[in-house]
């Protein structure tokens, strides 16, 4: 608790002390100093203590005696004083900002932020036996843009992609051939996704025109499987969807087809390889280069700027 | 001398909530603190929603070759919004709930630190808020690999069917702390004056 270097008499705060100091002793709260006048106290606190001085204490201060001169904060407070003279905590908290932010700008600017190391997609973890994967648009060689994208079929966050973001980006930019999309599925969210996974491997080899419905029927239906009955679950689903697949063949696949085990385990490696931590997880490639990589199902314009679509 | 005489004090009455208020009220009222607390507003939610984009930010934002306006729009664009897709709509609203209360932490934290000094107590709490707050931003995506991984070294399988609220519980806990952490700084200013009126 703040105690008054002139009488000891304790205070619950600094401003009260400060205003106790000078009322009974004339004198100083942060030194103990006395003086036969105020307007000596005031220029004493703005040439030794300008530092402490809260806003009403360097008001009232400087209203009585002005603002002092450099050479009366020599004469009253010494020349280290002097020099440092008006440097208050508003000064050092408002450099700091300014330092923060003129930093990271200038950082910015002059480029101390390397960005993206330029690497071919045929060379890029995410690009991992790319041509075996199921792909919207045009082809890879065919497109200025590709996307490739790490999901998991009982991630509700890819559910949300899926639904809000992938047909604005099928409309605008698959369609008209500007970018191919590229889905890799890799089970780590909900323990059903794991054969749920299986399945659109499945599926893929089976018919890979069945493979969009299937991956959007899970999207959308995700509250239908849990680990006790994705299997039957999911080839009633397949029935249900009328894609010229029997469910209850590409289930059997799924549990017992070792290249499905192995299209699973090519895309966990090329995720983990990748350094993809979470699903969805974008990554992206302009004219076959990586550009950068998105996480979570952000906005189409987020894609848009990134490729610079 | 109990254990609770080192713990950080919790609100426990509607007292203590009215003098946060007043604490706040008056604080605001002040055009350069209400200033620091709009201007901290854009900045907490970066801190929430760039790490989980951070190399997008670096490669796009503040480095390559897109126009200012587009790498502008671009970090804006991480943004939780009321028909985006990347943050359910319980996640959005915490997150902005949760990025008002740092700015209005760090509008207090500035006036105490203007007239008091620096207190690790608050400064720190203040940190763990704004901390756990990134983590609730990061973990509400599906599949943090973080939370994952803290789950399964606590041996709790099935991990996020666990979180009904797909890791948005995080950002619950750091409203929480947030909250506390106000409650810290106004704490902090008992017994003495904001801008001439008493805090008791």
């Amino acid at each position: 608790m703040p105690q008054c270097p002139v009488c000891d008499d304790q205070y619950d705060a600094g401003n009260s002390l400060r205003s106790h100091a000078r009322d009974a002793h004339t004198g100083c709260s942060y030194c103990g100093e006395t003086f036969e006048q105020t307007d000596a106290l005031y220029r004493h606190w703005l040439a030794v203590h300008p530092e402490k001085l809260d806003s009403r204490a360097e008001q009232e201060a400087t209203d009585a005696v002005g603002e002092l001169s450099f050479e009366e904060r020599r004469r009253h407070g010494g020349l280290g004083n002097a020099l440092s003279g008006g440097v208050n905590r508003r000064t050092v908290l408002g450099g700091l900002a300014a330092l923060g932010v003129g930093g990271f700008g200038a950082a910015a600017a002059t480029g101390a932020f390397d960005g993206a190391e330029p690497q071919p997609l045929s060379e890029h973890p995410a690009g991992k036996a790319i041509d075996s994967q199921p792909i919207l648009g045009d082809g890879l060689d065919e497109t200025a843009a590709t996307i490739v994208a790490f999901e998991d079929p009982s991630c509700t966050s890819c559910a949300r992609f899926e639904q809000q973001v992938l047909p604005s980006l099928r409309e605008k930019h698959i369609a008209t051939g500007n970018v191919s999309f590229v889905y890799r599925g890799i089970p780590i969210i909900y323990p059903w996704g794991q054969e749920a996974t299986r399945v659109l491997e499945a599926v893929y080899a089976a018919s890979p025109e069945a493979f969009e419905p299937v991956k959007s029927a899970y999207y959308d239906q995700q509250r239908r499987f849990d680990k006790q009955t994705v299997w039957s679950e999911s080839s009633a689903l397949i029935n249900e969807l009328d894609i010229g697949l029997n469910g209850k063949d590409i289930v059997n696949t799924a549990q017992t087809d070792e290249a499905v085990e192995r299209a699973v385990q090519t895309d966990l490696s090329a995720s983990r390889s990748a350094g993809v931590g979470s699903t969805p997880t974008f990554f992206l490639f302009r004219n076959g280069e990586y550009q950068s990589k998105i996480v979570g199902p952000q906005r189409l314009s987020v894609f848009e700027s990134a490729l610079n679509l | 001398m109990t254990l609770r005489q080192y713990l950080p004090p919790i609100p426990t009455t509607i007292a203590d909530v009215k003098t946060v208020a007043r604490v706040c009220r008056l604080v605001l009222s002040a055009p350069r603190y209400a200033l620091v607390a709009i201007i901290s507003f854009p900045f907490s939610m970066m801190l929430f929603v760039v790490p989980r984009n951070f190399t997008l930010v670096v490669d796009t934002v503040l480095s390559g070759s897109l126009p200012l306006l587009s790498r502008l729009a671009l970090l804006f664009g991480l943004f939780p919004t009321l028909n985006g897709a990347a943050y359910t709509l319980i996640t959005g609203v915490l997150l902005y709930l949760t990025a008002a209360i740092v700015s209005i932490n760090v509008a207090l934290l500035a006036y105490h630190v203007r007239e008091y000094g620096v207190q690790l107590q608050t400064g720190a709490s203040g940190t763990l808020g704004t901390l756990l707050g990134a983590l609730g931003a990061g973990c509400a995506s599906c599949g943090s690999a973080l939370l994952a991984g803290v789950l399964s070294l606590l041996g709790i399988s099935g991990s996020l069917t666990l979180l009904p609220l797909d890791g948005a519980e995080f950002l619950l806990v750091a409203l929480v702390i947030a909250l506390l952490s106000i409650y810290w700084v106004a704490d902090a200013l008992r017994g003495g004056m904001v801008r001439g009126c008493p805090i008791r």
